[in-house]
């Protein structure tokens, strides 16, 4: 019986062999058979040697050939019959029996790619075409074709190219961390039918440059970059200077906020959590009108969806007359143009990230709207929101507030004027007919606070007894006093975070988005 | 060749005219369908304003309603008697001591002037909020600057909103105009907040929580809000005025001439021989909106001598004023 079992295990094991040995035999004459193929396809049909491949890396040879490139956003039905050369990144491919489909994406811009089996491209082409990682980068020479109906999916959905040659010159790796049409999906709650598919705020962090290759990232730091030359201009044209300040500081510029320390040799120093005493200093130094734009630190540690611990500052300061709303005017002008320049010159970034992030359109009165203090707890007490008449604002009460004068005024910006003394620090000048108020302004984007600013007191006498009523330690701040005792003119100003602006601009929820390598309390990499 | 088939006949299942009970242990809710008892009718149609302006007359009919004296009555009476005597005796006394310290008494007439007014405009709001269409300016808003000037005074501040490029040549001579009005002291001051909005209707009055849309029903608001010359609710020809309103809309809208002249026809028949429409003696509030109709859609070469003159009396007292 026994013995009988084992027999049959045995045969069962020769059975089994036989079969693993045909198997094998069959796969080896397979391999053999398409090893003989693929040579006689290279050998027979190939005839587009020298059309693709990976081109040697660039290390700038003079023997290079030397190519005129387009740009994928200048690619349009003029063009159409002619051969051009186009670099860009490979956005997706996917092939298709003897053809091949490629996206080929730049900024932006993209252009769908036709690799067609034919006389002068082999199917070895196709198919290497279709193995090109996502994301490399190629260099392409096509001929511009027009399409019957538009592409869908790509910007310039006129035209595509029929590819003659493909060259890969930077290859990306295949596994890619997120991939970027998941990155630019919209998002849109109402539609259900769409992917749900989104990319983590954190993931797209982690992996920033990805990120900032979508179109709306580009834009988004496009936009950043018109602010800050917005800026600059326009007060360059009113006459200011621009001023570069100290980052390393002895000591804490502003009472409150907390400092960043550092070593500084023997002993330690402190990162600048604000221009304003240089800038003030300047305006002592008699140059009238400064701005600067430069790095600020913070180290708050609050995780909100608004606070960085490192931010772009724009700050100005300025000497005025007689009254300090020459200067807060001046700022709300300063806002008004630089809305008017991104609604004149940028709306074609504004609408691209529109279709990410849909946001109503930012909306501002030229000129600005001012409100006072008490007009504003006034509008909130219509509303059964009581603020006390030497309180602050909370940030809830902001918006509330923002909501209704964007119900009642229809804009987005507003001036907050005549902040009561109490919640101002030590150097805001007091209301020179009521003691409990102070020639101090917030102003408002979107029911958020961007800037805060008021006029100063120059007088170094007077900002001692200030300093001393707050309860700050006089020698702590000598400095800061010593630098009106010959005499400053009379100044205010303020100084707004360029990322919050372009936030509050685009209406995107948190300033992460518009902070290329952003910083808070839990990240500091990449 | 075949009979029409025959049918079953079959019996109602449901019966529907047989009396029933209706339990009596609930509330019984009247017919909610049946037309409105003619009595209270155009009671509920009188504007909310109103009511709270008469109240003057509401009190008169409290107390003729009442069927006997009050209990009571009497006492409040010779209190009030008292705190008027007080008053009076309080207001010579200042007055003595005003001529002792020599000021002069011009203010007196300030006080008064705010309180007649102020009196009767309790539901006034501080600041007006208009957002108006810059290709279609509300014209309305000078004269009626002009002719308010002594009982209430405009201020107006203009703001160009975002949504607007550039301000029409029209819209921007309109601002001017109003911006730079004088306004006289003593009338109680009004801010008027002007935003230059693309807007769907020609002006907007931003209210919460819903504004009012249309130039002539800005206009019908701020008359019902305040009780000055424009005022037309105690009026005889109330009617008319709506309807001269309604036709002011209207011309806005027209398209073509004869829609236009139409319209014409009916203020120059309003007009007849007088100075001012509706055949009056002194400016009413549909002189303001047909002013800014006509001035707005351009037609005042349309206009026959009659109207034209009429016109060119609006017009010149903007003019002279500025």
């Amino acid at each position: 019986m026994v013995e009988n079992q084992e027999k049959t295990e045995s045969k069962k094991a020769l059975k089994k062999e036989a079969k693993k040995a045909e198997k094998a035999a069959k796969k080896a004459e397979h391999k053999a058979e398409s090893a003989q193929s693929s040579v006689s396809v290279s050998s027979e049909e190939d005839v587009s040697v020298g059309k693709y491949g990976t081109l040697p890396l660039i290390q700038s040879d003079l023997s290079a050939p030397k190519r005129s490139f387009i740009y994928v956003k200048d690619l349009d039905d003029s063009l159409t019959g002619k051969q051009v050369w186009v670099r860009g990144r490979l956005h997706t491919s996917r092939a298709r029996g003897k053809q091949c489909f490629i996206v080929l994406r730049q900024k932006e811009f993209s252009v769908q790619i036709l690799i067609n089996v034919s006389e002068s491209i082999s199917k070895a082409m196709v198919k290497f075409s279709s193995n090109i990682s996502k994301e490399s980068i190629v260099d392409i020479e096509a001929t511009v074709a027009k399409v019957p109906s538009a592409v869908a999916g790509c910007s310039q959905s006129d035209v595509e190219l029929l590819a003659s040659q493909i060259w890969v010159v930077s290859a990306s790796v295949p596994q890619l961390p997120l991939q970027i049409d998941d990155a630019i999906r919209p998002e849109n709650p109402g539609a259900e039918d769409s992917l749900n598919i989104r990319v983590n705020q954190d993931t797209r962090l982690d992996n920033r440059i990805l990120d900032l290759r979508t179109a709306t990232s580009q834009a988004i730091f496009r936009l950043e970059a018109g602010v800050c030359r917005l800026f600059r201009d326009i007060l360059t044209s009113k006459g200011f200077v621009e001023i570069h300040t100290p980052k390393i500081i002895p000591a804490a510029s502003e009472g409150g906020a907390n400092v960043f320390t550092v070593s500084y040799f023997k002993g330690s120093a402190y990162l600048a959590q604000s221009p304003q005493l240089y800038k003030q200093m300047a305006i002592a130094a008699d140059f009238e009108k400064v701005f600067t734009v430069g790095a600020v630190f913070r180290a708050e540690d609050s995780n909100t969806h608004r606070h960085l611990t490192e931010f772009t500052g724009l700050d100005l300061e300025m000497a005025f007359q007689y009254h300090y709303h020459e200067v807060m005017l001046t700022i709300g002008n300063l806002f008004t143009e630089i809305f008017k320049g991104l609604r004149d010159q940028f709306s074609k970034e504004i609408a691209i990230v529109g279709q990410q992030y849909p946001a109503e359109p930012f909306t501002f009165l030229d000129p600005p709207l001012v409100l006072t203090y008490e007009e504003g707890r006034k509008m909130l007490q219509e509303v059964g929101e009581t603020v006390g008449e030497e309180e602050d604002l909370s940030t809830p009460v902001e918006k509330l507030l923002g909501r209704l004068v964007k119900a009642k005024y229809s804009t987005d910006f507003y001036i907050l004027d005549k902040y009561p003394l109490a919640v101002r620090p030590f150097y805001t000048m007091p209301d020179p007919h009521n003691p409990k108020s102070s020639n101090s302004y917030d102003m408002f984007m979107r029911g958020e606070e961007i800037l805060s600013g008021a006029q100063r007191i120059h007088d170094s006498e007077f900002l001692t007894e200030r300093a001393k009523h707050h309860g700050i330690d006089i020698s702590k701040i000598a400095a800061y006093i010593e630098s009106f005792k010959y005499g400053c003119p009379p100044h205010a100003g303020g100084g707004i975070g360029l990322e919050r602006v372009v936030m509050l601009y685009l209406g995107l929820d948190n300033v992460r988005k518009t902070s290329m390598f952003p910083r808070d309390p839990k990240r500091i990499s990449p | 060749m075949k009979a029409p088939l025959k049918m079953y006949k079959l019996k109602p299942n449901v019966v529907h005219d047989f009396s029933i009970e209706i339990p009596k242990c609930m509330y019984r809710l009247g017919n909610i369908h049946e037309p409105k008892k003619v009595d209270d009718g155009p009671g509920e149609q009188v504007p909310a304003p109103k009511e709270k302006l008469d109240i003057f007359d509401q009190v008169k009919q409290f107390l003729k309603n009442c069927p006997e004296k009050i209990p009571g009555m009497a006492e409040l009476e010779t209190r009030q008697n008292r705190i008027l005597e007080q008053l009076a005796q309080l207001k010579q006394q200042i007055s003595s001591l005003k001529s002792d310290l020599n000021i002069p008494t011009t203010s007196q007439d300030t006080i008064t002037g705010c309180f007649q007014v102020g009196l009767k405009k309790t539901s006034l709001p501080e600041s007006l909020v208009i957002t108006a269409n810059p290709n279609q300016p509300p014209y309305s808003l000078e004269l009626l600057q002009l002719l308010l000037q002594n009982e209430i005074s405009l201020i107006v501040t203009s703001y160009l909103h975002s949504s607007v490029t550039t301000l029409p040549i029209p819209a921007l001579q309109l601002q001017k105009t109003l911006e730079n009005f004088v306004v006289s002291s003593n009338a109680p001051k009004l801010k008027v907040c002007l935003i230059w909005k693309m807007i769907d209707s020609s002006v907007d009055l931003m209210l919460t929580p819903s504004g009012v849309s249309g130039e002539v029903n800005l206009l019908r608001y701020l008359t019902r809000l305040t009780n000055t010359q424009l005022s037309y609710d105690s009026s005889k020809d109330a009617l008319e005025i709506e309807s001269l309103l309604d036709q002011c809309y209207l011309l806005v809208r027209s398209r073509t001439k004869s829609e236009r002249a139409n319209i014409l026809q009916l203020f120059n028949k309003s007009l007849a021989k007088s100075t001012w429409l509706l055949g009056r003696n002194q400016a009413s509030v549909v002189d303001v909106a047909a002013y800014s109709a006509i001035k707005q859609c351009g037609s005042s070469k349309e206009l026959n001598a009659n109207l034209n003159k009429w016109f060119q009396n609006c017009a010149s007292l903007v003019n002279t004023k500025c």
